[in-house]
C-alpha cells in the first residue's frame, strides 16, 4: 500500500446512525432493495441505483465526490426477517 | 475507551411477531471505511458474529484499486447454502464514533455473489475487539484486545 493512498472523510458512526434512525421510514421506502448514497451525517440521501457503480455515477453527475458519502442496501419490502 | 454505536433500525410494513408486534428492526450495522491503494469507500456493513470472514462485495474491490485476478480464493456458503468464490486482499479498515478511532489493516474477502449486506466477521474485525451487544439499550460497544493490529 502506497503512502499516497486517498484515506477518505471521516466517518463519526455514532452520529450517522443517530441521525439515520431518525430519518422518516417514507423517506427511504422508494429506495427498498436498492443502494443508497448517504451523506457522511446520515442526514439524507444524496443518490441512489440498482448498484455501487449507478450510485456512484449519480454522485459524481451531481458533483459529489463518493469518497465522503456512505454507501448503503436499502432492504427490499419483502426482507422482515433476516435468517 | 470504547466505541459505541446504536442499532440501525428498519421499518417492517407488519408487526414482527418475536418482537411483540413492533414495526422495525434494529441490527448492529456501521459505517466502516474501506481504504485500498488508490481509493476509499465506505460503507454500512453488519457485525456478524457468525460471520467467519469480513466480506464485501468484489465491486468495491475496483474502486479501492485491489487487482483480485491473482489473489488467494476460496469458497463460502451462507444461508441458501450456495457455494461462492471468496478472494482475500488486504485493505485498511476505519471505524470511529464521536471519542474514539481505530484503523487497522486485515486481509478481508470480496465476493461476487449477492450479499445482503457486507459483513464485519471474525477474521479482520471481530477478532481484534470485544464486542459487547447490548439488547437491552440496542448498542453496539466495541474495545480494541490484545490482538488488534492498528493504532
Amino acid at each position: 500500500m502506497n503512502d499516497n493512498r486517498k484515506t477518505g472523510v471521516f466517518i463519526d458512526s455514532k452520529r450517522y446512525n443517530e441521525n439515520r434512525n431518525r430519518l422518516p421510514p417514507e423517506l427511504l421506502e422508494p429506495y427498498a432493495g436498492q443502494y443508497v448514497a448517504f451523506n457522511a451525517e446520515g442526514t439524507c440521501v444524496l443518490a441512489h441505483g440498482e448498484d455501487h457503480f449507478a450510485v456512484e455515477a449519480m454522485l459524481r453527475a451531481t458533483g459529489v465526490d463518493p469518497e465522503t458519502v456512505v454507501y448503503a442496501r436499502i432492504p427490499g419490502a419483502d426482507e422482515d426477517t433476516w435468517l | 475507551m470504547s466505541l459505541r454505536f446504536s442499532y440501525q433500525r428498519f421499518k417492517i410494513k407488519h408487526p414482527i411477531p418475536s418482537l411483540a408486534g413492533r414495526q422495525e428492526r434494529p441490527r448492529p450495522i456501521l459505517a466502516v471505511t474501506l481504504i485500498g491503494p488508490s481509493g476509499s469507500c465506505s460503507e454500512d456493513a453488519l457485525l456478524d458474529t457468525g460471520a467467519d470472514d469480513t466480506l464485501f462485495p468484489e465491486a468495491l474491490a475496483t474502486v479501492l484499486g485491489i487487482d483480485l485476478s491473482q489473489a488467494p480464493s476460496g469458497t463460502g456458503a451462507g444461508f441458501g447454502m450456495h457455494a461462492a468464490t471468496v478472494r482475500y486482499a488486504e485493505v485498511t479498515l476505519r471505524i470511529a464514533d464521536n471519542q474514539e478511532q481505530r484503523e487497522w489493516k486485515a486481509q478481508i474477502g470480496f465476493t461476487s455473489a449477492r450479499l445482503r449486506q457486507p459483513l464485519l466477521g471474525y477474521a479482520g474485525a471481530l477478532q481484534f475487539f470485544t464486542a459487547t451487544f447490548h439488547g437491552d439499550r440496542e448498542e453496539l460497544e466495541l474495545t480494541v484486545n490484545a490482538t488488534y493490529p492498528g493504532n
